[in-house]
């Protein structure tokens, strides 16, 4: 095994009772990188980060992280520095947004909460203006924003994210994938799934691209950017 | 309205209250009404009443033996009862029945050992009562009063200030979620049902005082339902404001037409209030947190 691989994941399958979302999936994400998995609709996306995550279990396959299998339990997938920001944001409404990042914080060293709070609105300014209302009252690009931080309060060293382009203006997509470039720049690998492949493309060092549940082609961002294959699936022609 | 009938409208309303939070825990983290919380309470009062009261060990000892009993209680109850339906995300019926019949099962434990006859909790003060502002209050009702709020503030500075609260409140929110933040969501479910059982069984000993033990006192949990949807199932400050409302309402009408009306009168509010306000007193909150 190559010394930088930060998670590899081989031979994963999961099964929802008779529908198989993966088959034989193989994953590398190598150390202070942004690796991308693109997709359409169903084609098992969630379904990967789920899986590492520990919230579905594999049928088969192994998921390795810094060289060790993780534990099979998501609080304590999460306690090897592994964050997932899952589809639609799922910030929790009811709570403040201050709580929210309190909650992302829940396994943190709780002396040196208030930097990391601080880190987190410094991020996002508006976060800061609006920590004690509900988090409902966020906007979606608020919320996806809020989301990330939710995350990065854990001190992640991968953070998978989830479609975090899901539903929002082009603007606002642009200013998340700024963000995700900054979080990289600080030394946490990223693991994004996105539809919007081109945006992903873009920003990645390698990226896979999943089709009813198999990787169907992988390489570089740029590469798959020019491949002719995935310009017609996933770009538009 | 007598300072007396007040007082005893509040410490019965506080009593209602605990019922209501008990219940309410539950509700908003699993989702589920737990129908054996009645029965949760009846055992505990009755543990509580064997191994403690009837040795002539005081009121306070007493307390905490229903309280720990009831933690115990709801704590089995969730392991046996609730654990696996929640893990593979059975219909919400097998909840229904499930709590049924652990309800079923503890009262019917409790009757084999008490029969159907009715236990009273001795005197646990050699004078009952005390003189304030010229009218006579039962020690027990101030007791009961000052104990349920002390219990009731407690929580609510777990569930807003700490971080077992947060977490709490987050899995009551999004369970999945709450997990992928590092947090252990059996673990937090079953720290949920020991406060229920633990409030559970503070109001099981208070109503063994206020009335007698008997196996089927747990029906009174009703008093708790109709409070927590007075004040908007889900919410916990709308649960007690409910409760309070309930035991007021309750005192004036026992004082003002004898207690076969009274209870009738309070249903009949009860009902006109849901016909009015369906969402509860804590209205728009409720589809959030529930
Ligand atoms: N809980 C579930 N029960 C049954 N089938 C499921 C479940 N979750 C996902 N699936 C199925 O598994 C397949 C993969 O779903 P998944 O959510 O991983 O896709 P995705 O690539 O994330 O799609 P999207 O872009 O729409 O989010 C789909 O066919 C989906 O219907
Ligand atoms: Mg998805």
């Amino acid at each position: 095994m190559s010394h930088d691989v930060l998670l590899k994941v081989s031979g994963l399958c999961v099964n929802y009772g008779h529908i198989e979302a993966l088959k034989d999936v193989n994953v590398e994400v190598r150390k202070g990188e942004i690796c991308s998995i693109i997709g359409a609709n169903g084609a098992g996306k969630s379904t990967f980060l789920k899986a590492v995550s520990a919230l579905v279990k594999p049928l088969k396959g192994t998921i390795e992280f810094e060289g060790e299998e993780l534990p099979k339990k998501p609080y304590k997938v999460v306690k090897k520095g592994v964050i997932h920001v899952p589809e639609g944001r799922r910030t929790f409404s009811g709570l403040t947004i201050e709580d929210n990042l309190l909650v992302g914080a829940y396994l943190s060293d709780k002396s040196k909460i208030r930097e990391d709070l601080e880190r987190q609105y410094d991020l996002f300014p508006i976060l800061r203006e609006r920590r004690n209302q509900f988090a409902g009252t966020l906007s979606g690009g608020e919320q996806q924003m809020l989301a990330v931080c939710r995350g990065l309060m854990s001190h992640p060293k991968i953070l998978l994210l989830d479609e975090p382009s899901m539903g929002l203006a082009p603007i606002i997509v642009s200013q998340i994938y700024d963000i995700i470039q900054r979080i990289r720049e600080s030394g946490i690998t990223i693991l994004l799934v996105e539809q919007n492949a081109k945006k992903a493309l873009s920003i990645c060092d390698y990226a896979y691209v999943l089709e009813n549940g198999r990787i169907k082609l992988e390489g570089s961002g740029n590469d798959l950017l020019n491949s002719d294959d995935v310009r017609k699936a996933y770009l538009g022609g | 309205m007598s300072f007396q009938i007040l007082i005893n409208g509040i410490s019965t309303g506080t009593v209602y209250a605990l019922i209501a939070i008990g219940f309410a825990l539950v509700f908003n983290i699993l989702k589920f009404s737990n129908f054996s919380y009645g029965a949760t309470m009846t055992a505990s009062a009755f543990i509580a009443y064997f191994l403690v009261a009837s040795k002539g060990w005081g009121l306070v000892p007493t307390l905490i033996c229903s309280a720990l009993a009831g933690a115990l209680i709801s704590l089995i109850g969730e392991f046996v009862g609730f654990r696996r339906i929640l893990k593979n995300h059975s219909p919400s019926t097998y909840f229904f029945v499930s709590s049924i019949t652990l309800g079923s099962l503890y009262e019917g434990l409790v009757t084999l050992k008490a029969g159907t006859n009715f236990y009273v909790y001795p005197n646990f003060f050699e004078t009952p009562t005390i003189q304030l502002f010229q009218t006579v209050i039962s020690k027990e009702n101030i007791i009961m009063l000052v104990i349920s709020v002390a219990a009731l503030l407690a929580l609510a500075f777990v569930i807003q200030k700490t971080s077992i609260g947060r977490a709490i409140r987050a899995v009551s929110f999004d369970r999945d979620t709450a997990q992928l933040m590092g947090i252990n969501a059996t673990l937090i479910i079953q720290a949920v049902f020991i406060i229920s059982g633990i409030f559970g069984g503070l109001a099981g000993c208070f109503l063994g005082i206020k009335y007698t033990l008997t196996a089927t006192m747990g029906s009174l949990v009703v008093k708790g339902f109709i409070a927590s949807v007075i004040g908007g199932l889900g919410s916990l400050t709308g649960a007690v404001i409910g409760a309070m409302l309930l035991g007021i309402m309750e005192a004036i009408f026992l004082s003002t037409m004898g207690s076969g009306w009274a209870t009738i009168a309070s249903f009949a509010v009860m009902l006109v209030f849901l016909l009015i306000r369906p969402q509860g007193i804590a209205g728009s909150n409720v589809q959030e947190k529930a």
